[in-house]
């Protein structure tokens, strides 16, 4: 029997390929001839990782074709034509009116996406949905198939490679270093972060703010950003990394006295299991699936007032109990994505999948 | 929310008691006010513009196709036609050339320059008004106290 993945791009070092390279190897393990098929594999993967999508043939009425969606692809209209057992990741599509006032192409990707998302709706046997807050989506949207929460793999040892020292170097000075870890995009709302750190400067100016993550396809976003922080006055103090290797990224959680998110939109946010790996104490806005994935750590905030998050990042970064408190939990709560555990979690579930249970 | 010894919930309580007592409020330049560039879309000028001065320099001619006899006589019209095509594509070469150069220089003026110092200029007032509003009730809080304990 096979067991084969396909998503619309493989690409290197992102999450959803990631993932699908992980479970190609539990998928391998469990006894299943498996493959990953692509319409286009990033040439920076080992030869072998991918298949070209269009080489998916053959498939038998018991094989099980599992389909990654997290984008606007035709691909999702042309998965019901594998007669096949077919299985589908949710990892969650931001929702288009964010990205209405930036960007026309990634809105009419988003609405494409959802488009997707719903003609799929009643041709899926099982949706395998990477949290409880996409779960709900799904059911919202008339899936009445069976869904079951299976968390996205990552991969620990990964971030344990050597952080850029230069990055190090640069801002271990002294500063307390507030981090956000994420696309540059409407739905991370980085301007809510931008109020916070500058309420937050007055009563610390001995501090800095680190938006760290691509703008790549959100200029217009990116550039109203950056007046808003000339324009209160805070270039100097708000750092805006772009894309950056994946040793600066590690080095910036290392320097990282605290994380602050204020995402209005995130499916499952893999910054804030990053921020708990590294013992960053986090403080996020409690939307969509932050509370979920924070499993009662961190500070969840009810409000997202700038005055209010400040207050409380204030506190955070001065009271050392309450701080050593936070980390302990965060710690705690990271057991739950040990890639052991989210790996036999996928395992349990697809073998039940399989055997019709 | 419980960590440990620690009670967030009792914390964020004992904050935002804090914040009501001290009346602190987010006196800053709301995001809504800084203008940006709406939906832009792919293929816009400025590609347009990279087009245009890296293809402004036309050659007179082009690689001849087709068979060996079709070839020898686009040779021979061509050597016929030398004259007169020539001198035309590199006047316009010399017009493309210098259509570049003002098309560019017009893209990089300084209107532009002006109308995004202007743009940052009226932000940086926004704020300063936001500022000042402060200030002004605060002085005014401050006034009305010593009133009060001047009577």
């Amino acid at each position: 029997m096979r067991v084969v993945q396909i998503l619309p791009t493989l690409s290197f070092g992102d999450g959803v390929g990631n993932d699908a390279i992980a479970l190609k190897e539990i998928i391998g393990k469990m006894g299943y001839s498996t493959d990953i098929y692509a319409e286009n594999i990033d040439k920076r993967l080992p030869e072998g990782t991918a298949i070209k999508a269009d080489k998916l043939r053959d498939l038998k009425k018991d094989d099980v074709l599992i389909y990654h969606k997290s984008t606007g692809t035709d691909l999702s209209f042309k998965i019901d034509t594998y007669k096949c057992r077919r299985v589908m990741i949710y990892h969650n599509i931001t929702p288009p009116d964010f990205f209405r006032p930036y960007s026309a192409s990634a809105t009419q990707l988003t609405e494409y996406g959802y488009k997707g998302v719903e003609y799929l709706r009643d041709k899926m046997d099982y949706v395998l949905a990477v949290s409880e807050y996409n779960k709900s989506e799904l059911i919202r949207m008339g899936y009445t198939c069976k869904i079951d929460i299976s968390p996205s793999l990552t991969k620990f040892e990964d971030y344990e490679q050597a952080p850029d020292e230069a990055t190090m170097k640069k801002y271990r000075d002294g500063k307390k270093n507030i981090i956000f870890v994420g696309r540059i995009a409407p739905n991370k709302k980085q301007e809510n972060v931008i109020r916070a750190y500058c309420c937050y400067r007055k009563l610390n100016p001995n501090s800095r703010l680190i938006l760290v993550g691509s703008a790549n396809g959100m200029e217009n976003y990116n550039e109203r950003l950056v007046k808003y922080v000339k324009a209160l006055g805070l270039s100097d103090d708000v750092i805006f990394t772009g894309h950056i290797k994946f040793s600066e990224i590690l080095a910036y959680y290392h320097i990282a006295d605290a994380f602050l998110c204020m995402s209005e939109h995130e499916g499952l946010c893999v910054p804030l299991v990053e921020s708990m790996f590294f013992g960053v104490p986090i403080i996020a806005y409690n939307t969509s699936a932050i509370g979920e994935t924070l499993g009662g750590s961190g500070i969840l905030l009810d409000d997202n007032d700038p005055v209010f998050t400040a207050a409380v990042m204030d506190r955070l970064l001065t009271d050392d109990k309450l701080r050593e408190s936070v980390i302990e939990g965060q710690c705690k709560r990271l057991e739950y994505f040990s890639y052991e555990r989210l790996s036999n979690i996928f395992e349990t579930k697809l073998k039940a999948f399989i055997e019709g249970k | 929310m419980e960590n440990g010894s620690i009670n967030i919930e009792e914390i964020m309580a004992e904050i935002k008691q804090k914040i009501k007592e001290q009346g602190l409020t987010a006196d800053m330049l709301s995001f809504e006010d800084v203008p940006y560039k709406k939906n832009a879309q792919s293929g816009s000028a400025s590609e347009a513009l990279d087009y245009i001065s890296t293809h402004y320099y036309i050659q007179p001619y082009k690689e001849l196709q087709g068979n060996g006899i079709k070839v020898f006589f686009k040779k021979v019209l061509r050597k016929l036609m030398k004259f007169y095509v020539e001198p035309v594509v590199f006047e316009q070469n010399d017009f493309n050339a210098n259509a570049v150069t003002v098309i560019k220089s017009l893209t990089e003026n300084k209107s532009a320059d002006m109308s995004s110092k202007v743009e940052a200029m009226e932000l940086a007032h926004k704020e300063l008004m936001i500022r000042l509003d402060k200030l002004e009730r605060e002085n005014a809080e401050l006034r009305s106290r010593l009133n009060g304990e001047s009577k």
